[in-house]
């Protein structure tokens, strides 16, 4: 039993590591401004894995001390590289230190973690640790890059999950914020074609989410006696209340502003070629098939249809050139290193450090799942990275040492002796 | 010690953490089913989309076969012309304006010329349009000189059809244009795609299996600019077989210069071969017209012209035969026995026929007194005529006009004639539900009346005269040689039937129409070699009277029998004689020349 958890572990990651530099070889091969990408990474799976032992044999508990300085420099950082940072696509977010870029938003989720188990410890309100995490968000958010702020969500909630703390009220602000800000985009966007959701045909979706949603509390008020006629009506208001307020707050925008949120949220939402990279995307994931078209073979990647296949769309090179026994390979390789996280998420004893490693687990599934579900088509482009797999030194760098966090956690609760 | 504290603040949840493993679980199995569903169930399919985005076939239009004469004179080609073309992928708008100017300034042509070019492209986003499609060779030059300042324009090589003598031959040569949907389906096994060239009318559509190529192609990797990675498959385009046609050039040229601005139509074969030397109907067109980009004003000015410039004047054409016809009555006289060279009737100018005395009339004012058949023949005397007809009855007329062909179709290469009427006491009745008179049988042994023929079934009649009973199958193609230059097919004379008809009647014939160019209608032809002719005017009751000539020389061993047809020209022997004149005289050059 003892350190099966940590070699379990380690394996999934040294063999995503290969995979990782493999594939980022194979996106990179044909593309001259590309060459020598995979040196790079292979650097920078070092340094991670490096990293990552260290931090393993480093107690936990001088990090979660040390988070606020941590906390701090991510802020720093953030603020500098709106300064300084490098514009790509204008958009910055990479700061140049000369032989690396350095992504100071990967550093800021790590820290975001740990700084929410240290806030807990310290009793601080969860009004305040909220408060921490969105000044990440927002300093994300004007670089742009949406897609990262996104990924402080599940950070937060992976934290506050095991943390004891009544978090319920998020469950109920969550869904109907989501919905303001959804209805503010897609209003913004499909006014920009001449058209509202007001229309009678898109009158249909909250008329439809309303009869789905009576339906279900009704069925869940049989269940739960908690639930009363009363609270239906007020989540069906709430739900109309946020749809309302979404909407109206994108009448009140002048045009260009809108385009301005649109571009903003989904920079990849091209009204002119829509949905060109999810098509290549899925042409190149299916067109894999049971044992892919072979290690740089895939025609979809070398001859450049997919787009971004280094970073964003690297599973789709997987997909392609080792089919769906590699695809699966790579999800079950993602999913063993998660069930080992759940499994230290269960078994620690240390309220920090289940955060911890409930805060990661949440991070890199959610990342993960996006990241996957946007490949295979299932969602809108959001530009994330796959971790462990995607081109990137900062992002390698980042995960592994989170592991290497998960890992200390699970030597202490071994050492222990659970 | 650092390691070992910690806090208890905080309380789990006393469940366990269900949740994560739940979560965990469910978003990947939606992935992995996502991946299932994507890879393995729809494999297939897109691996074929993906296919299509890699390989890009390009055509290579094969260039059409040639047409030559029967003496090598290059009558249909091919020229090469140049178009300017643009790769649309991933330009913007500004440089597209951009690249409008440079090219508007290079070639001198108007920016809203260019932009035509590029507003079409519009409609397809992806791949390449033509922005001009008729380059100089000057433009040519200049946007080679200054290609590095042009990305994503490149020049392109494609043939058009060209026809050298313009409206001569039109008829024969036909036109070529886009294949129709029609056609299309029709002949769906041909291999043809839409926007293919196919010939429409004439030796083009007669023989388009030979003289269209099959096109080549070239699979090609393209990457995401569409620019070329390499080579998958290709086949070189197939050029179409060249036609060496029966022709002889010459003596088209001939006919065409005699015929003038005139309406009317010119065909001459050899009576013992089959062999179709002079093809001409006028007014023509010009078929270069067909593959200039489509104009619908041009179109409608051919299409509508009240003169009709695609009507084959020589298969299409339907028109009363007038004295021409007169062969057909002496020799259905002779055969039945109502007649011989003897028989003697006498001609005061005009006679009345019928229970209502009607007068007909002959051609001249002057009576030409007591006749046999060869004088009435070479003088053309109608009166004659309309008694030898009336004696010998409009059924044994018939009889021998459809015998020489009258009525059905005189060839099978070109699939539109007009077959004309030979009519009879039935279908008088049928048509009018009126009696056959006796009038009738003297008109129609006039070739007036209800008789209508075209050319073409003329010259197969008379050129059947010429060679003592035979017929011979019109024929157009003498040969089909293959780009290479070697033989594919040679066609040989093919003998049809041979009439039922005494030879001593024909011969008969043959010296009653010597007559005509001896002492007759045909005295002024003055050739110095033996021809047998016969001339007609044909009463038209649009307008003036159309001019007949038939005729085939040497009488013996004939080598050549013409007909002429002049629309609206008159008497045959002023208006049609002196075209077949130039024809006898392109034809027998040599030996005229040496007397």
């Amino acid at each position: 039993m003892k350190n099966k958890i940590e070699k379990i572990i380690l394996a999934s990651i040294l063999l995503l590591s290969v995979i990782n530099i493999v594939m980022v070889a194979s996106a990179t091969v044909q593309n001259a401004g590309l060459s020598g990408f995979w040196m790079k990474q292979i650097f920078a799976v070092i340094v991670g894995l490096l990293v990552m032992w260290g931090i393993r044999n480093i107690s936990y508990e001088l990090f979660l001390e040390l988070s606020p300085v941590f906390y701090a420099l991510s802020v720093i950082l953030l603020v500098t590289v709106l300064i300084i940072g490098k514009d790509v696509y204008g958009s910055r977010r990479w700061l140049n230190l000369g032989f690396l870029n350095f992504q100071p938003s990967e550093l800021a989720k790590l820290s975001s973690i740990i700084f929410g188990a240290y806030l807990i410890r310290k009793k601080a309100s969860v009004i305040k640790i909220t408060l921490s995490f969105l000044l990440l968000v927002i300093l994300v958010l004007v670089e742009p890059d949406a897609g990262t702020a996104l990924m402080f969500l599940p950070a937060y909630l992976g934290v506050m999950l095991v943390s004891g703390r009544d978090i319920r009220w998020i469950f109920i602000i969550a869904p109907f914020t989501l919905i303001v800000v959804l209805t503010l985009f897609t209003e913004s966007y499909i006014n920009i074609n001449q058209s509202s959701l007001l229309d009678p045909f898109y009158l249909l979706i909250p008329a439809v989410i309303t009869a789905v949603l009576y339906f279900v509390m009704y069925e869940l008020k049989k269940v739960n006696r908690n639930i009363k006629f009363f609270n239906i009506i007020t989540v069906i208001l709430l739900f109309w209340a946020s749809w309302g307020i979404g909407i109206a707050g994108a009448r009140f925008l002048k045009d260009y502003q809108k385009k301005r949120i649109v571009s903003f949220m989904a920079p990849d939402l091209d009204p002119l070629g829509a949905g060109y990279n999810t098509r290549q995307s899925i042409l190149a994931v299916g067109s894999g098939k049971f044992l892919g078209k072979g290690l740089y073979e895939g025609t979809q990647t070398q001859l450049g249809f997919l787009p971004v296949r280094h970073t964003d769309f690297i599973f789709a090179v997987i997909a392609e050139e080792t089919g769906f026994l590699g695809s699966v390979a790579v999800i079950f390789l993602l999913g063993m290193l998660l069930w080992q996280f759940i499994k230290v998420i269960e078994r620690s004893e240390y309220p920090a450090g289940k955060m911890i490693v409930s805060g990661a687990f949440m991070l890199i599934l959610i990342q993960a799942t996006v990241n996957l579900g946007v490949t295979l088509g299932l969602l809108p482009v959001i530009g994330i990275q796959l971790p462990f797999i995607s081109y990137g030194g900062s992002g390698v760098i980042m995960f592994m040492a989170l592991t290497g966090i998960v890992l200390n956690i699970n030597r202490q609760t071994e050492i222990i002796g659970i | 010690m650092l390691f070992n504290r910690y806090y208890s603040i905080g309380t789990p949840s006393k469940k366990g953490y269900s949740w994560p493993r739940l979560l965990l679980a469910v978003l990947f199995t939606v992935i992995a089913g996502r991946l299932l569903y994507l890879q393995i169930i729809k494999g297939n399919y897109y691996w074929q989309r993906a296919e299509r985005n890699r390989i890009q076939n390009f055509f290579i239009k094969a260039p059409r076969g040639r047409i030559f004469s029967r003496k090598g004179t290059n009558l249909v080609g091919n020229q090469p012309i140049y178009s300017l073309l643009l790769a649309t992928e991933g330009l913007d708008s500004k440089i597209k304006k951009q690249l409008a100017g440079k090219i508007s300034k290079l070639t001198g042509r108007s920016l809203k010329e260019i932009n035509r070019g590029f507003d079409l492209k519009e409609k397809q986003p992806f791949g390449v349009v033509e922005i001009i499609s008729n380059l100089s060779t000057e433009e040519i030059m200049k946007i080679e000189e200054s290609s590095h300042y042009l990305p994503n324009v490149f020049i392109q090589v494609n043939s058009r059809r060209k026809y050298p003598y313009g409206d001569n031959g039109a008829h024969l040569f036909g036109y070529i244009g886009e294949v129709s949907r029609e056609e299309l389906s029709a002949r769906r096994s041909g291999g043809f795609k839409l926007k293919d060239k196919i010939g429409k009318t004439g030796i083009e559509k007669s023989y388009d299996d030979y003289l269209r190529g099959s096109d080549g192609f070239k699979k090609i990797e393209v990457g995401v600019k569409g620019e070329h990675r390499k080579l998958i498959t290709s086949r070189p385009p197939k050029i179409g077989n060249d036609i060496i046609l029966t022709i002889d050039w010459d003596l088209q040229e001939a006919a065409y210069r005699a015929l003038g601005d005139r309406a009317g139509a010119v065909v001459a074969m050899e009576p013992d071969t089959g062999e179709i030397l002079v093809w001409l109907s006028k007014p023509g067109f010009n078929p270069e017209d067909f593959t200039l980009p489509f104009s619908k004003a041009r179109a409608e000015k051919i299409f509508h012209d009240p003169k009709h410039p695609l009507y084959d004047r020589n298969i299409q054409g339907e028109y009363a035969p007038g004295s021409l016809f007169k062969v057909v009555t002496a020799l259905s006289a002779l055969e039945s026995g109502k007649a011989d060279p003897n028989t003697e009737y006498t001609c005061r100018g005009s006679i009345r026929i019928g229970y209502d005395r009607k007068l007909y009339r002959c051609w001249k004012n002057t009576k030409h007194g007591r006749l046999d058949l060869k004088d009435a023949i070479a003088n053309s005397c109608n009166v004659y005529f309309y008694q030898l007809g009336m004696e010998t009855g409009v059924d044994i007329i018939r009889d021998m006009a459809l015998r020489m062909g009258f009525s059905k179709k005189s060839q099978e290469i070109f699939d539109y004639e007009n077959t004309g009427l030979i009519p009879s006491a039935s279908w008088k009745k049928k048509k009018f539900n009126r009696i056959w008179y006796p009038g009738d049988s003297a008109n129609m042994s006039v070739g007036q009346g209800y008789v209508l023929v075209n050319p073409m079934q003329l010259l197969k009649a008379f050129s059947a005269v010429a060679a003592s009973g035979k017929v011979l199958k019109p024929r157009l193609v003498k040969m089909i040689l293959s780009p290479e230059g070697e033989v594919i097919e040679k066609r040989e004379p093919i003998v049809e039937k041979t009439l039922d008809i005494d030879k001593k009647n024909l011969a008969f014939l043959k010296k009653a129409m010597r007559s005509v160019t001896e002492y007759g209608t045909a005295q002024y032809l003055n050739l110095n070699m033996d021809v047998a002719s016969k001339t007609g005017t044909a009463e038209n009751p649009h307008g003036e009277d159309h001019a007949w000539y038939a005729g085939f020389a040497p009488v013996e061993n004939p080598r050549i029998a013409v007909v002429v047809l002049v629309e609206n020209g008159g008497y045959g022997s002023v208006a049609s004689m002196p075209v077949a004149r130039e024809i006898y005289k392109a034809k027998f050059k040599e030996k005229l020349n040496e007397k």
